[in-house]
């Protein structure tokens, strides 16, 4: 057969070269969290004076920040040069640019955290210190993605001028909008990292303010987990109607909830701070009260969904209440897997809300049910729709075919990934109600039958990460068949349509400069006076600590 | 813009649900005392040992049923003055005052609501009842290093 | 004239065809405020 790829070669390079470094930190993160379980479990210690908590950051740092990052960007340009049209050689010269920098960044970073130089955790909150190498390659990673953020701007404000006064490809808009919230966010972080962290780690400057370093990172934080969700939501609002042979619900709505995004995700960060000193609990409720908002646009997504179903259902003659469910293509993988992304992300999102609220949070802050939630949310929302694409995406840019053995084989990987799912992560939420503390090797503590109850929950997290393990080795497997060995051919590149009778998308969507505009007056609103408290208010700084992360 | 009819009741069911949690953080927040530990107290974390009341970490009776336990957390251990094994009796409350002298720990009695971060340069304080006897460990819920898990004391409510 | 044909288009389709979405949604909405206060009453326990 011959190979009809969808997207421009060229550009389908430079997706690929993303998502080559994306699995390649499946396996290697997904390895680690494997020991992590074992070890936990009791039964397994590491050789080679390899330490827990190096292997926690190689998890934490892979799947958290590379595999995401990287696949997001790759998979905004697959659907930006597939909907907006092929990238210029210059555009596309600076991807290549952004992809490096990131790569090299990767690169260094990992090299400090396997010389257990920079056992900090992806959070790698101060006044813990890494080797600064660390943090700088830590910063090349975060800048190159702003250089594939610009990429993405150019083709959008490039398309803008090739076709005046129309509306713009949603997913197009929507790949710029993620880009413009990632952007907003990592103010937070790149002010921390090389205004405090970078000169502190290098001893140009003694001590670090703690509690200003924390915050700063809390302003990146939030905005980080949509950073990684309005990439799925981009495949849920608009690629899974097309794989169901349905329409896009609305596309004006589409758009709306993405703007409601940018403008509550940002001036959120308290939430993750509700039990730190040195922040008055008026300004915590008031961002709480904030954090509220940014769901709204996520209850707007599930009615536009649970939407698009029905009315593809109910076309194809199903009848009754909830006949239309069995009408949807269950054996299809590319449904199929995001379609449980979906059904995950409910119990993530009603965890999110306990998180997120005062009293609730003291019940589960810094507990394992935490761990609980956010594999429930990126590990599985996220990461299983990023897998349902990835089963039609590679084929598809590359001339491929996703042929009926890979489909099975792509349902059997996530059914895997979600019994391995549900054993892990809902003992993480018992465990973590019953008090048991995250990101904690394993430890009988006192020896009090507390901490003990804990113990037969990290046996069933252990069989559960097992499970996963076998998934996450299982989708690597079917990564590189599809990209490298299956049978060249035609595939798909499914991009819904808006149905005939929706309304018009507003034109106030594209005044980006409106929205940001919006986004800093809320965060001044929510930052300015107990930002500026901190400072005023600030106690002596503090120096680095590094023989309590195993550097000399 | 237009939503369907079946969509504004949906919107209104959910921020109706949201603003129902708004409400009750609020008022237990606001008008019952439940705020989340927000001292805004400083303290130079290098002096913390000759730092009222930081010179003399342990258990102090305050009142009937009332006591007040202050702690210094460091890497990795939990100061909580001469008995490693902080007693008092069923139905007491407890007013936990935390410091760390190097990163930041948290301090959580497991199974109880007393759960607060220490971070160098602020005290922290957090409060709750013990109405169940039993041996409560304390245990550190941020990481802090290598020993993160190794840290720990043991509150024990005595019927 | 333009009303029947204003109101057809306003609905996009008749209600009967989106009574499966009223009822998941509405599912869902249960679910997140049994969780919550399932945690609030836990937290008033302790």
């Amino acid at each position: 057969m011959n190979p009809i790829a969808s997207i421009d070669p060229k550009d389908a390079k430079l997706t690929m070269a993303h998502f080559y470094v994306a699995f390649i930190s499946l396996f290697l993160g997904a390895t680690a969290g494997l020991l992590q379980v074992l070890v936990r479990s009791g039964k397994v210690t590491l050789p080679a004076g390899i330490q827990y908590y190096q292997v926690l950051t190689v998890h934490g740092v892979l799947l958290a920040l590379v595999l995401t990052t990287f696949f997001i960007i790759g998979f905004i340009f697959a659907t930006q040069s597939k909907t907006a049209g092929t990238y210029t050689d210059g555009e596309r010269r600076w991807g290549w640019i952004g992809y490096w920098m990131m790569t090299i960044g990767v690169a260094i970073a990992a090299t400090f955290i396997l010389l257990g130089e920079a056992s900090v955790l992806y959070t790698m909150y101060a006044p813990l210190m890494a080797h600064p190498l660390h943090y700088i390659g830590l910063t090349l990673v975060v800048v190159g993605s702003w250089v594939c953020g610009f990429v993405v701007f150019h083709r959008h404000y490039r398309w803008k001028k090739e076709n005046p006064g129309q509306v713009t490809p949603l997913l197009s808009y929507m790949g710029v909008m993620t880009m413009i919230l990632w952007l907003v966010a990592c103010l937070g972080l790149a002010t921390t990292v090389l205004v405090q962290i970078i000169p502190w780690s290098l001893g140009l400057v003694p001590t670090i303010d703690v509690l200003i370093s924390r915050t700063l990172f809390w302003y990146f934080g939030h905005p980080l987990v949509y950073f990684w969700l309005l990439p799925a939501y981009m495949a849920w609002y608009v690629i899974v109607p097309k794989v169901i042979g349905g329409k896009i619900f609305s596309d004006a709505l589409a758009r709306l909830s993405f703007v409601l995004f940018i403008l509550f995700s940002i001036p959120v960060g308290f939430h993750h701070q509700l039990l730190e000193p040195g922040i008055d609990p008026f300004w915590k409720y008031l961002q709480v009260v904030l954090t509220f908002l940014v769901v709204i646009p996520s209850l707007m997504t599930a009615f536009a969904l649970f939407a698009t179903f029905e009315m593809r259902g109910r076309e194809l003659g199903a009848t009754g209440l909830m006949g239309w469910w069995r009408k949807m293509p269950w054996k299809d993988a590319r449904f199929f897997a995001p379609f449980m992304g979906m059904v995950f992300f409910a119990a993530g999102g009603a965890g999110g809300l306990v998180n997120a609220s005062h009293q609730l949070n003291q019940v589960v802050h810094n507990t394992i049910w935490v761990t609980g939630h956010f594999h429930l949310t990126v590990g599985t929302a996220v990461a299983m729709t990023f897998f349902g694409v990835t089963f039609w995406l590679v084929p598809s840019i590359t001339g491929r075919k996703l042929t009926p053995k890979m489909n099975k084989l792509a349902l059997i990987q996530t059914w895997l990934w979600s019994i391995g799912m549900v054993f892990m992560s809902g003992s993480m939420h018992a465990a973590g109600l019953l008090g048991a503390p995250r990101r904690s090797a394993f430890s009988t503590y006192a020896g009090n039958s507390d901490t003990l109850a804990w113990l037969p929950y990290q046996i069933s997290q252990a069989v559960g990460g097992t499970i996963l393990f076998l998934g996450a080795m299982l989708m690597v497997y079917i990564f590189v068949n599809l990209a490298f060995y299956a049978p060249k051919g035609e595939e798909e590149f499914p991009v819904g349509e808006v149905h005939d009778k929706a309304e018009k998308v507003p034109m106030v969507f594209e005044n980006f400069k409106l929205w940001i505009a919006i986004t800093f007056a809320l965060v001044v609103f929510a930052y300015t006076i107990p930002f500026i408290d901190m400072i005023q208010n600030a106690p002596p700084g503090s120096p680095g600590w590094t023989t309590v992360i195993g550097r000399q | 813009m237009h939503l369907h009819k079946y969509e504004k009741i949906w919107l209104l069911f959910g921020i109706g649900a949201l603003l129902a949690f708004t409400i009750t953080i609020g008022v237990s927040a606001f008008y019952m005392g439940n705020q989340p530990p927000s001292c805004l107290v400083t303290v130079d974390p290098a002096n913390v040992d000759k730092t009222a009341p930081f010179d003399q970490p342990g258990l102090k009776q305050v009142g009937d049923k009332q006591y007040e336990l202050v702690v210094v957390a460091s890497a990795f251990n939990y100061d909580v003055g001469p008995n490693k094994v902080i007693q008092v009796p069923v139905g007491s409350t407890i007013n936990f005052i935390g410091t760390t002298k190097d990163v930041v720990h948290g301090f959580e009695v497991a199974g109880s609501n007393a759960n607060m971060m220490l971070e160098p340069g602020y005290i922290n304080t957090v409060e709750a009842t013990f109405n169940k006897p039993g041996k409560y460990t304390i245990v550190c819920n941020e990481y802090c290093g290598l020993g993160h898990h190794l840290m720990f004391a043991t509150l024990e409510v005595i019927e | 004239m333009e009303k029947p044909e204003f109101h057809q288009k306003t609905e996009i389709e008749d209600n009967k065809s989106l009574r499966g979405t009223l009822v998941m949604t509405t599912i869902l909405g249960i679910i997140l405020i049994v969780t919550w206060f399932g945690i609030f009453s836990l937290y008033l326990d302790r």
